[in-house]
């Protein structure tokens, strides 16, 4: 079958350089269309307008701006990665799983009704940002980890059975330690779930500042290109996040791939 | 008949019966009629262990029974009482998670532990002081030919190494006495032959090395087993009845068979056994 040919079958196996090739040139014809051939007048802003914007953000404290967003992000998933192991592995005793498998259920339910009684609780600016979030993301986390943990084998824990080990030591050995990469899995998946809450989050309380904070600020201003590229921030730093995050998934010895 | 005798018993089961979720799995095991008791045996001159079969159709509750032996799970009716090792003074105890070896089919490993790791937390788990650990591990490493991959972790072995690596765990858990599910299923001739020199290696090592695997190769069972169990369903007016049971039990050493050259009244022993899980 000739390359062109199999670029465009499906089923075929291709080599990932040419997927790298194929996404390059795709990259560059979107930005050369964006460019050139954004037809004006136009509430669209062409590349040069959002680069433009870019410059004139960062020299008024972007930098600043992704700091804060970064440091929110950061702890409200420390926080939350903490109380929801908790209640995930809790739910391998029998007297928790109740308790842990009705916070699965409370992801259906919108935190946004409870943002004046936190707000009064916490006493509102980056407690209530980083309050907001932890449950927001904790409710994600504690789903994802407990369908994890359902899916361990039995074989894995009458290995460890059988040679002595005391069911407390299982759930540390085999439920928690030995995949512990999985935890990793489960914050990056959700990951953009958690950025679409930091903007929102951001937004109630500006003096924090945060892209959020910006963005909002600038969305009234009616600045699309400054808009745009706020955006295009948040888009590049949550694809870093994500493959740095990816990378350390695959630094573990069960996901690395041999020869 | 080759000589032997019966020293002491290593395992007797006694009218144990499994429900799982309501479901009767075991029925029986270990009667009057039908007694289950591993013996230890010996043979004048040699080391000679005990390499029981277990054989019957599948769902006929073969790896329910091993789990039962091992200790991983209780019986629902019943005992399973071993020597009491710890107190050494020839009294029996029931059977715990740790007391007996269990190689399971997958050979299950720790995901991100590498072969060292993984039998350091074996040894540790045997109560080999801490002082004595490396040179275990370093001894099974070599004799069971790992050293190069000591350092490797579970998605870097092959299939042979990990069922290795899986075996000397238990070994070094559980010393001598050690249950094999299925330990030629899925296998080509070079690995099977690895799995019975596992095997000799184990019942030569020490009069108490005693084996129980599970197979639906009824040729290697009699080839290799002194004493086989056939599991599967009573019929009663020609209906199963619930439960697994041992419908019948060969004793290869009374017979005459067991430590010979695989021939013809090997050969009928296969057919008749054949026969049995057939109409079970």
């Amino acid at each position: 079958m000739k390359t062109i040919e199999k670029v465009f079958t499906p089923l075929v196996e291709v080599r990932k350089s040419m997927i790298w090739t194929i996404g390059s040139i795709q990259l560059c014809v979107l930005l050369f269309t964006w460019a050139y051939l954004v037809p004006k007048p136009s509430f669209f802003p062409t590349l040069g307008e959002v680069l433009k914007a870019w410059g004139d953000l960062w020299d008024h404290g972007l930098f600043f701006h992704i700091l804060a967003t970064l440091t929110i992000c950061g702890i409200a998933t420390v926080i939350s990665i903490i109380i929801s192991s908790a209640i995930a592995y809790s739910t391998r005793i029998p007297f928790f799983r109740p308790i842990g498998y009705l916070f699965t259920k409370l992801r259906y339910n919108p935190i946004q009704g409870f943002t004046l009684f936190l707000a009064m609780t916490t006493g509102g600016g980056r407690n209530l940002q980083v309050t907001l979030l932890v449950i927001f993301m904790s409710f994600y986390f504690i789903s994802a980890l407990i369908s994890i943990l359902d899916e361990i084998p039995e074989e894995d824990i009458i290995r460890r059975k059988a040679e002595r080990m005391s069911n407390w030591k299982i759930l540390w050995k085999v439920v928690i330690v030995d995949r512990l990469d999985y935890l990793i899995e489960v914050i990056r998946l959700n990951l953009s779930m958690t950025f679409m809450m930091i903007v929102s989050v951001e937004a109630m309380d500006k003096s924090q500042g945060g892209l959020g904070a910006l963005l909002v600020d600038t969305n009234r201003g009616l600045n699309f290109p400054k808009v745009f590229a706020l955006q295009l921030t948040i888009l590049i730093l949550g694809i870093g996040l994500d493959e740095a995050l990816k990378s350390l998934f695959k630094s573990f010895p069960a996901n690395k791939k041999y020869e | 008949m080759e000589e032997f005798k019966r020293v002491s018993s290593l395992l007797t089961i006694e009218g144990v019966s499994k429900r799982i979720h309501g479901k009767l799995i075991l029925r029986d095991i270990g009667t009057k009629e039908s007694p289950f008791v591993i013996h230890d045996i010996n043979r004048p001159n040699r080391i000679q262990g005990q390499t029981v079969a277990v054989v019957g159709a599948s769902g006929s509750g073969k790896s329910t029974l091993f789990k039962l032996i091992a200790g991983i799970y209780p019986p629902t009716t019943g005992t399973i009482i071993i020597p009491d090792e710890e107190k050494n003074n020839g009294s029996f105890k029931e059977v715990e998670g740790g007391d007996i070896g269990f190689v399971q089919q997958s050979y299950p490993l720790s995901r991100n532990q590498t072969v060292q790791e993984m039998l350091h937390d074996a040894a540790k788990q045997g109560k080999i002081p801490k002082s004595e650990r490396q040179h275990v591990v370093d001894s099974y490493l070599e004799t069971w030919n790992l050293k190069d991959q000591r350092y490797l972790s579970k998605n870097q072995l092959s299939g042979g190494q990990k069922q290795r690596v899986a075996i000397i765990e238990q070994i070094i858990c559980s010393h001598h006495f050690m249950i094999f599910d299925e330990p030629f299923s899925g296998l080509d001739v070079r690995n099977i032959d690895d799995v019975k020199n596992t095997f000799e290696k184990i019942t030569t090592t020490s009069d108490l090395g005693t084996i129980i695997f599970s197979t639906h190769d009824i040729h290697l069972a009699v080839e290799l087993a002194d004493l086989i169990y056939v599991i599967g369903f009573e019929k009663e007016k020609g209906v199963c009845k619930p439960g697994g049971t041992v419908i019948k039990s060969f004793d290869l050493m009374e017979m005459g068979l067991a430590w010979k050259e695989y021939g013809a009244p090997h050969r009928e022993l296969n057919a008749q056994i054949q026969k049995l899980i057939k109409d079970s």
